[in-house]
């Protein structure tokens, strides 16, 4: 059978394309001998063995080793000494959570107790978290954007002769199914977003699922199709304005109860959607800067552009 | 402590033994591959450990999920497992997100710009480039 061509330039990807430099480590790594066709490793000009590394490369390997089993054989001690799994005088059973428990529900308001720690008691530290999410799709963007500078004319022409061949040949099949899943996956990132302080779940995973959903949708549609009303703009409005609502309601929260003021965010029923005080629309700005930036990692990686 | 006792000890403690030996197996990967998407990978492995260990310390034997089911009845410890740890994982998993996200885009600049992904290769051709 033969491969697909996706997966056998995947496959070179993976592998490094280098075939004429064996890894020259793979065979003192296993012991046994691998399948008959990757056992005969090229003894051949490799550029380490050239510059007369083999007992170095060997001396490297094994201290390598050596230092992977000391840090296992410490590791595994020290869970040796662990306190019992499960039980219930546990170190991290302390004050710290039982305060949480008990209380998390009055001060707070969500039912879902995990939220209510990381969106209000440890809410800044999340907020750090989102900017790491921030950060990190902004070094991705200025390191995988395709402008005049990083790519050749040829890329270019090769980007938009594979777009339009996209554009003619579309797969029937992805298109349809999606067309009939697209709306329950939305559905479904939405509930989990907006039910992030009743049951499992929040800004983080649900803008996962809104994020795999716009991947999908740009699979099955094409790029031009999401690029329709998910362009640039969008995208940076959402991005931003998701983190400054963030930071205002953390602010917000901060600035009331380190300085003993009532809080005019009602909390309303415990359990009903509309609850909770800031909780929801941080879990909504949350997901959105998680769905944008979920799409945004693939795009860039595969187009290097929205 | 005797052999015996601390084996009892680490199948009592199954899921940090676990993980500690995941993190192992991700700390090897990043040190033996040449390859660099494999070690972007390897990282990820270690991230799974250490979110696995933080998980692992937040369960109580016969707890229930954090998650109030009845809001009038006032919640005890004794009914809810501990809802701190699997708060703290949240934030790694986002910053392993971020990593990994970051490590790849860096692999795929160094690809298109030397052709592998073979460090020893990358940093031959570097340093030729360099002279």
């Amino acid at each position: 059978m033969k491969k697909p061509l996706w997966y056998e330039k995947l496959e070179r990807w993976v592998e490094g394309d280098s075939p004429a430099l064996p890894e020259p480590l793979a065979h003192v790594e296993n012991p046994e001998p691998v399948k008959e066709e990757e056992a005969p490793v090229q003894h051949g000009p490799s550029l380490l063995r050239s510059a007369g590394g083999t007992a170095m490369n060997r001396l490297t390997t094994a201290f390598g080793i050596l230092c992977c089993a000391i840090f296992a054989l410490l590791m595994l001690t020290t869970v040796a000494y662990l306190p019992r799994f499960g039980d219930a005088d546990n170190a991290p059973e302390n004050e710290t959570s039982r305060r949480y428990i008990e209380q998390g529900l009055e001060e707070v308001g969500a039912t879902n107790l995990v939220t209510n720690i990381i969106l209000v008691y440890r809410g800044f530290d999340t907020y750090g978290e989102s900017c790491v999410l921030f950060l990190g799709a902004t070094a991705v963007i200025m390191l995988l954007e395709a402008d005049r500078k990083n790519t050749s004319q040829k890329d270019r022409l090769a980007l938009r002769r594979s777009d339009a061949l996209d554009e003619e040949e579309r797969n029937q099949i992805l298109g349809h199914i999606t067309t009939v899943l697209m709306p329950v996956i939305f559905l479904y990132g939405l509930y989990i977003l907006c039910n992030g302080h009743l049951s499992p779940g929040g800004g983080f995973a649900g803008g996962s699922i809104l994020g795999g959903a716009l991947i999908l949708c740009e699979n099955a549609f094409g790029a031009r199709r999401v690029q329709s009303f998910f362009n640039h703009k969008v995208y940076h409005i959402i991005k931003v304005g998701a983190l400054i609502l963030y930071a205002v309601l953390i602010c917000y929260t901060i600035y009331v109860g380190a300085n003993g003021l009532p809080n005019l965010i009602p909390l309303g029923t415990p359990g009903s959607i509309l609850s909770a005080g800031i909780i929801l629309p941080i879990n909504v700005a949350v997901g959105l800067e998680v769905a944008c930036t979920m799409y945004a990692f693939y795009t860039y990686f595969g187009r290097g552009d929205l | 402590m005797e052999l015996n006792e601390i084996l009892r000890h680490l199948a009592e403690n199954r899921f940090e033994t676990a993980s500690v030996l995941l993190f192992v197996v991700g700390l090897a990967g990043m040190l033996f591959n040449r390859n660099l998407f494999k070690k972007v990978v390897s990282m990820g492995f270690m991230d799974s450990a250490i979110f696995l260990f933080l998980t692992s310390a937040g369960y109580v034997e016969g707890r229930i999920a954090p998650i109030i089911a009845d809001p009038s009845v006032p919640a005890t410890v004794e009914v809810y497992s501990n809802p701190l740890p699997a708060g703290l994982v949240l934030t790694g998993i986002v910053v392993s997100v971020s990593f990994t996200a970051f490590g790849l885009a860096l692999t795929q600049r160094l690809y298109k710009k030397y052709h592998s992904l073979n460090i020893d290769e990358i940093m031959m051709q570097a340093r030729k480039s360099e002279d």
